[in-house]
Order: C-alpha cells, then sequence, then structure tokens
C-alpha cells in the first residue's frame, strides 16, 4: 500500500455535494438547477452531449467560474466562496482536456501539480506516483510535448493525484485518445479507485461507465437523469438519446 | 529550398518564447550568470573610453531582462515599456530636486515610481496579445503628455527637462548601473530555477490548467508585471543620474522599448543569457555602425529583425540549443537523444 494518494478521512460518507447550482458566461446561463452527490470513495460519471454543460459545472466546483445560485461543499464545509487554489488545497484535484503543460519537463508538471502542497511533501508525493505510473519516471526529464498522446494523458492523470486529492475532477479524460490508450488510462483510474480516491469523470465515452458507481446526465445544462449504471442501462430514452444504443 | 527549410527549423515553434526549455539552471552556472557581466562591464571600463556608451549598455540590459520577465515567462508583450523607464527617470529627478535625497535613495524613488504606474496600469494585464501591446503603448502615450505638459513646468519641468547636474557623479552612478546589472541577472536566475518561475511558465502554457493545478494566475501574473516594472524603473533612475540632464522624449521614446524587445528577442527570452547577450551584441552593433552612419545601422537593423523572426524565433539561445542537441545527435545517438521530436534539455 502506497501513502499519501487518496488517504480517506473517517467520517461522513458524502465528500462533494453540489445544490441547485446555476452558472454560466456572461449573460448566458448554462447550468440551472444542478445538484449532483460523490461519496467518499465512490465513482460518479457525468455524461452528457457536447455543450450539455459539462465542462461548465466542473468549473463551478473547481472555482473558475462563480455560482448564481446554490451551493456547493466538499468534505462538510462550504467552499463556493473559496478561490481555486484552495479548494485544491481541500482536496479537490482537477485533470482538464488538456491538462499538461507541453514546454515543460514531466517532473516540473508534476511539481506544478503539488503547487497547493507545503514543499517539504513535495518528494514523498512524487515518489508515490512515479510508483503509480512507472514509465513516466522514465521520461521525467522530457519535455511533456514529446511524449506520445496517452503518456501525455499520464502526465495529465498523475499531475492531478500530486496534489493528494480525496476527490479526483477529471474533464474527458478519454478525449484525442485511441481506443488502446483509453483501455491503458482506465486501468490506471481503476487502480487509483481501488485507493479509496473518489472520481468524478465527466465523458462522452460510455467505456468509462466501467468506473462508476452512478451516473448523472446533463442536458442543455440540467440533470436529465440520475441513478446507477445499472438503472441507465434499463432506461430505453436515455440509452436512445445520448449513446444511439437500441434495445436492451 | 531545403536549405531555407532546415533553417526554419532551426527556430522551431513561431512562439519562440513557449519554446522548449526545459530543464534547470545548475548553480555554478547561476553564480557564473550573476557576476560575469557585471565582471565584464568592470573590466571595459577600465580599457574603454566611453563610459556612457557602457552605462546605457548595462541600461538596456537590464531593459532587456525586464522584457524577459514580462514577456519571456508570462507572454505579454509590453510596446510601452518605456513608460516605466520614464516614470523611474522622474521618479528619481523629482525626488532629487524636491525632496533633496542623495541620488542613490533617488533609486529607490524611481523603482516606487515605476511600481505604482505598473500598479496603476495592472488591469490592462486582462487583455490578451496585441491588445495588451497597444493598451501599454498608449498608456506611456498618456503618462509622457501629462509628465511634458507645460501647465506642470511648476513641478515636472513640463518639457524644458530636468537638471540634476548637482547630483552628477559619473562613477557612482556607474557603479549602481553595475548592481543594477547584477540584480537583473539574479532576478533572471531566480526565474529559472525557482517553484516561482516554474509557476510563471505554466500559466504562459495554459493559464486554464494552470488555475485548475491550483497556481493564483492573477496574482503571479501580477508579480511578474511588478518585478518587470520595477527593473525599468531602476534603469530609468540610473539613466537620469548618469546623464543628469535629460527631456521628457527621452525617456518615454517608444525606441526605447523596441531596442529592449528586439534586444531580448534577438537573444532569445525565457532564458537567463539570452537578453544579456542580445543587448550587448546589439547595441555594441549599434554603437559601432548606428551613431556615425544612422542609414546603415537601420538597414542592418532592419534586416537582423526579419531574420529573427523568419528562422530563429527562439533567439541566440534557440540556436545555441539546437546546436547543441544536434551536436548530441551526431556524436552517436547514446543516451537519451533516440526521441527525435524531443525537446531536450538546454540551459538558458
Amino acid at each position: 500500500m502506497v501513502s499519501g494518494i487518496g488517504v480517506v478521512s473517517p467520517g461522513a460518507d458524502e465528500l462533494l455535494s453540489v445544490e441547485g447550482v446555476g452558472s454560466g458566461y456572461g449573460s448566458m446561463q448554462v447550468l440551472w438547477d444542478v445538484s449532483l452527490r460523490v461519496g467518499r470513495g465512490e465513482g460518479v460519471l457525468l455524461l452528457g452531449a457536447n455543450g450539455a454543460g459539462k465542462t461548465t459545472l466542473l468549473k463551478a466546483i473547481s472555482g473558475l467560474l462563480p455560482l448564481r445560485s446554490g451551493a456547493i461543499r466538499l468534505d462538510g464545509a462550504s467552499i463556493d466562496r473559496l478561490r481555486a487554489d484552495q479548494r485544491v488545497q481541500r482536496g479537490a484535484g482537477v485533470m482538464t482536456e488538456q491538462g499538461v503543460f507541453p514546454t515543460l519537463s514531466v517532473e516540473d508538471n508534476l511539481r506544478l501539480g503539488a503547487y497547493t502542497l507545503p514543499r517539504g511533501s513535495v518528494g514523498t508525493v512524487m515518489k508515490d506516483v512515479y510508483q503509480l505510473f512507472p514509465e513516466l519516471f522514465g521520461r521525467r526529464r522530457d519535455a511533456v510535448g514529446s511524449l506520445s498522446g496517452g503518456q501525455r494523458k499520464l502526465v495529465a492523470v498523475a499531475k492531478a493525484l500530486m496534489c493528494r486529492p480525496q476527490l479526483l475532477i477529471m474533464d474527458e479524460p478519454s478525449a484525442g485518445l485511441s481506443p488502446r490508450y483509453v483501455k491503458e488510462v482506465l486501468a490506471q483510474l481503476v487502480e487509483v479507485r481501488q485507493r479509496g480516491l473518489s472520481l468524478l469523470v465527466a465523458e462522452q465515452n460510455v467505456a468509462f461507465l466501467e468506473l462508476a458507481d452512478r451516473v448523472y446526465v446533463l442536458e442543455g445544462g440540467r440533470v436529465r437523469f440520475e441513478g446507477t449504471v445499472s438503472a441507465l442501462e434499463g432506461n430505453q430514452a436515455v440509452r436512445e438519446a445520448f449513446f444511439g444504443l437500441g434495445g436492451p | 529550398m531545403p536549405r531555407l527549410a532546415r533553417l526554419r527549423r532551426l527556430g522551431g515553434k513561431a512562439n519562440g518564447a513557449s519554446g522548449p526549455v526545459v530543464g534547470r539552471i545548475s548553480k555554478p552556472a547561476s553564480v557564473a550568470a550573476i557576476v560575469v557581466p557585471a565582471a565584464g562591464f568592470v573590466v571595459a571600463n577600465i580599457f574603454y573610453p566611453n563610459q556612457q556608451e557602457l552605462v546605457m549598455m548595462m541600461v538596456y540590459l537590464v531593459m532587456a531582462q525586464g522584457i524577459n520577465v514580462i514577456y519571456g515567462f508570462t507572454g505579454y508583450l509590453p510596446f510601452g515599456y518605456a513608460g516605466f523607464f520614464g516614470a523611474g527617470a522622474y521618479g528619481l529627478a523629482l525626488s532629487v530636486m524636491y525632496l533633496h535625497v542623495p541620488a542613490e535613495l533617488g533609486v529607490v524613488f524611481a523603482i516606487v515610481a515605476a511600481v505604482v504606474v505598473a500598479m496603476l496600469l495592472s488591469p490592462l494585464l486582462r487583455l490578451d496579445g496585441v491588445y495588451f501591446a497597444i493598451a501599454s503603448l498608449a498608456a506611456t502615450e498618456a503618462l509622457y503628455v501629462v509628465i511634458s505638459n507645460p501647465s506642470l513646468t511648476a513641478i515636472t519641468k513640463g518639457p524644458y527637462g530636468v537638471n540634476l547636474i548637482a547630483v552628477y557623479n559619473s562613477n557612482a552612478s556607474f557603479i549602481a548601473a553595475v548592481a543594477l546589472v547584477i540584480v537583473a541577472m539574479a532576478v533572471a536566475v531566480y526565474l529559472r530555477s525557482s517553484r516561482f518561475g516554474l509557476a510563471l511558465r505554466a500559466i504562459r502554457n495554459d493559464a486554464v490548467s494552470a488555475e485548475y493545478a491550483g497556481l493564483r494566475v492573477v496574482q503571479h501574473r501580477a508579480a511578474a508585471w511588478l518585478i518587470s516594472a520595477a527593473l525599468a524603473g531602476a534603469a530609468g533612475g540610473i539613466f537620469a543620474w548618469y546623464t543628469s540632464t535629460f527631456y521628457p522624449d527621452a525617456v518615454f521614446d517608444t525606441s526605447i522599448s523596441i531596442f529592449a524587445i528586439v534586444f531580448a528577442l534577438f537573444g532569445g527570452v525565457g532564458t537567463v543569457w539570452g537578453p544579456a547577450l542580445g543587448a550587448v551584441i546589439l547595441f555594441g552593433i549599434y554603437n559601432a555602425v548606428g551613431i556615425s552612419e544612422p542609414q546603415y545601422f537601420q538597414l542592418i537593423y532592419g534586416v537582423l529583425i526579419v531574420l529573427l523572426v523568419l528562422f530563429l524565433p527562439g533567439g541566440l539561445a534557440g540556436l545555441a540549443r539546437h546546436l547543441v542537441a544536434g551536436f548530441n545527435r551526431i556524436r552517436g545517438g547514446a543516451g537519451r537523444s533516440a526521441s527525435p521530436l524531443g525537446p531536450r534539455t538546454g540551459d538558458g
């Protein structure tokens, strides 16, 4: 067992709660009354077509976009007034679609992921992360831009883990990846989950259902469906509308 | 034209400053970068008869490092950079004239004046690219118009310029310039080796990802902006001290900004040595050719800028990096050169 990543503190089993959140850009409201929960150690998948508001919701949760209504709590405390860096410090790590700094080395990327940690602890966490992603250790001095697309994605995941998150928020980890690398990234995430880390993953790729305990489906900035993976699979309307999957 | 294509590749990406500058600078290299330029100017002062030229070269070295801080590390290109220089020159002049402080202390006032101007202008950082460049130019014009306004003659001496002959001291101001060169080189070393510098480069790479990672983007950019302004302010103050009489158009001149930018780009921004070498080489050429034959200088200068933009967006430092990488590859594929796409490590 590796220490440092995904250390779960005992207590309430609800890690993230989003209550009736509305948000948007300028005069355009994107999210309407969105509520969502992620339990401790739970994997939650956020599905939705392009423009459904997935990224906007993740921005609101991580503090890049102010709320117009509603509330967000992390680990029992209200975080919707906190700056983005304070939310990272409280354990909400984010991996974005691009997610890496291509002209910097792998190690510098990881170091930046740990920017909110006290300096003394960076070395330990980095060792943990290298154990999880041994192939990154061999490339640690190379610019991330020189890595393959799949390796870059691993750097992005590793970088997000460097802040010692309780909750790992990911925006489209499968974007731009070949099916082979989707599998590889999925396998890493399964391992990360086994350490007790909670996941909130926005995706279009249904392969990620494998990771999820529960699913939310966003449409037009509202939650259209909420339930377990098996409930989603039984919901014919959602299946047809979002994934073009006919039949039960 | 295979040769042209090859040259183009040498330059790497069009956005030279965000090119691969991977890795850190070692301790001995840091010390050398801080000590060698200053020592060079001290030695040159013994053998070279034109001290004013040396002081101007140091002033431009500092200005080029200031551009390095704000452009090389954050991507903002201030065409109005001379505004901080002018603010510094007047900060020193007014504090010496009215508060009767010694010129050494006047340099502190110069820095304060430039930093205050930078704070007032910090909302400009919300603008991007060319809008920022133009807005900073306009802000500098506005500052110039205010300071050179004849109705403010009682305070700023308006368009008639200031006279600081009472504190004129060429040796003391020369030493101050050498000290400032040390500071400017130390700032560049700090940015190339510190967490703060790493954060700036990350923000330059991708501000949104940086914010997601918990970096305080606005705060970091503002800090770089103020550091850059402080360097230009100190340079302006020392210039004012050394020349002791100047007109407002001399210290708010747009060509000061252009020189600083071109020197920095020629040497290579985002590195420690690039802007310093750029200032020494190009200002040297300017003095050798430009003063006696200005039209030739403009020709050389124009051609250099065109060649730079076309073939060497990473500047001299980018060229050096490519040569080193090429040399390593030729030496026989040993080690880790097996990644042809791999921008390898290189110190600035």
